[in-house]
């Protein structure tokens, strides 16, 4: 058993239905947009449960790319512990100790893309005005102003013909923004102006301006912020940034050697 | 001649240095043949230095800014790669092929400056734009190096191929990482569901899945071959018709 499930043709065609199954993700996504695009405003459970009784299709579509990456998953631990270990152990050599620390580094952000998704709260598509809070746990988050030096119709643009007018002349990152304020147990904890691109940050807290918006029963306008909280992020970001240094160096030392057929083409 | 005709002029002049390749390869005119590719990296490079001056930003988008830096790029490889071959006639033929496939796949398209989108302003978009175009020229020169593998005889073909694929997964991955910082600035997630991430993700599956091919597929030459040419098609489709 130990034997297949650490065998590069379990990988190998794992990896094949993990495409195939992704390709079809593509045109789910295209066919079930909507239910796609609430996938990002929400925990992933939460998505289940709201989305199975409308749309089962893509829960569906989700649950069988969980259990291929699951078993991709099991086929890289085994693989490594199982022989890549072993290997490196018998050669006392740095390669294939490299090749042993990539794949464990693999394992880790594969790991961690999983339980990005578990891990952690989220709420997207929260419509504040100035004057307007919102409660996200033990945390309330009060829109002081909304500040918009550009054109505002501009800011709130959806088609593509506006889209192209959103260039870098007419638009600019830091003339547009909103003062937030951020109470924790109704004590502030943060009060600054929130840009596009430059969230407030407040341990693991994270408020994101996602664009500004016009809200008709309201004069003045608005954003869309989108508000998460997810201890995993950094570590995600710490380990793939040594995944790939790590594959950058392998690939280094491997240049001018052949390597066995049965590990690298 | 105004500045907006030049990326008409860098791709009617890269087709025909292309072409002049493409026949002097064909006659095992090399060294000429070399002296085209050379060029034609040349055109490809100013090309990318009008962009630069032009729209105080790297290549990044759209079918003439996507060009210049994929063919640049595979035009650097290809002229440091010839060098170490034997018999280079397959490869600048198939070289050149690709490029002229790639100019003719764009004919008729708009040869212009891509709108300079507002969060160009941003390292992070610069980046992952940039780097997703350079690993396609990457890929897209592995994929000819696993051509020649499979139609020639130089058995280190194969080692080269995986070499450069190993390379451009490496680029893809940094591009892949700024954009996830870019998704986390933008978005609030390291990454989003979407039909462009799935897409993205496939691309580095088609990298892994080329790395992981079992002895009986990789006896077999035109399973092998394709296991390196994928990763080139399916990046060069994904930027040009995403």
């Amino acid at each position: 058993m130990m034997h297949f499930l650490s065998s590069l043709r379990l990988a190998f065609y794992n990896l094949l239905a993990l495409i195939l199954w992704m390709g079809t993700g593509v045109v789910l996504s295209h066919s079930h947009e909507a239910a796609f695009d609430r996938m990002n405003e929400m925990p992933i459970l939460e998505w289940m449960g709201n989305t199975m009784p409308q749309s089962p299709l893509p829960v569906v579509w989700f649950l069988v790319l969980c259990m291929i990456s699951l078993i991709l998953l099991v086929n890289a631990l085994c693989c490594t512990f199982n022989r890549q270990l072993v290997l490196a152990r018998k050669l006392k050599k740095g390669k294939p100790w490299l090749f042993f620390i990539l794949h464990c580094l693999f394992i880790l952000v594969l790991g961690c893309h999983g339980l990005i998704l578990v891990a952690g709260d989220k709420q997207g598509r929260i419509y504040l005005s100035p004057g307007m809070s919102h409660v996200f746990g033990p945390y309330r988050i009060l829109a002081e102003e909304v500040v918009i030096g550009d054109d505002p119709k501009l800011l709130s643009a959806l088609g593509k013909t506006q889209r192209s007018r959103m260039t870098r002349d007419n638009i600019g990152l830091h003339n547009n923004y909103v003062r937030l304020r951020l109470f924790r147990n109704d004590l502030e904890v943060a009060d600054k102006p929130v840009y596009m691109l430059s969230p407030m940050r407040y341990k693991t807290l994270q408020v994101t301006l996602v664009e500004f918006s016009q809200n008709p029963r309201q004069l003045s306008p608005g954003v869309i912020l989108t508000i998460t909280d997810n201890p995993l992020n950094p570590v995600f970001f710490l380990v793939y940034g040594i995944m790939i240094l790590s594959l950058a160096g392998f690939t280094m030392l491997t240049w001018h050697q052949k390597p066995p057929e049965k590990d690298i083409s | 001649m105004t500045p907006d005709d030049v990326p008409a002029i860098v791709y009617l002049l890269a087709t025909g240095m292309v072409l002049a390749e493409l026949l002097t390869a064909f006659f095992r005119r090399h060294r000429v043949a070399m002296v085209f590719l050379a060029l034609r990296t040349c055109i490809c490079l100013s090309g990318i230095g009008f962009i630069l001056i032009r729209a105080d930003r790297p290549p990044l988008f759209g079918p003439f800014e996507a060009l210049v830096h994929i063919l640049c790029v595979m035009g650097i490889l290809a002229l440091l790669f010839a060098r170490q071959l034997a018999q280079p006639r397959d490869f600048f033929l198939y070289s050149s092929v690709c490029a002229f496939a790639l100019l003719a796949l764009q004919w008729g398209a708009p040869m212009a400056l891509n709108n300079d989108y507002y969060m160009y302003a941003d390292i992070t978009v610069l980046l992952f734009f940039s780097l997703r175009l350079t690993a396609a020229g990457i890929f897209a020169h592995g994929a000819v190096q696993h051509v020649c593998a499979a139609l020639g005889k130089e058995g280190r073909l194969w080692h080269d191929g995986r070499n450069t694929l190993l390379a451009g997964a490496c680029v893809y991955l940094a591009s892949e990482w700024t954009g996830s910082l870019w998704c986390l600035n933008w978005l609030g997630d390291s990454w989003q569901w979407s039909h462009g991430f799935l897409k993205a993700a496939i691309l580095f599956l088609l990298v892994m899945l080329a790395c992981h091919l079992p002895a009986q597929v990789l006896k077999q030459t035109i399973l092998r071959a394709a296991g390196g040419i994928l990763p080139g098609l399916f990046i060069l489709w994904m930027i040009f018709y995403h």
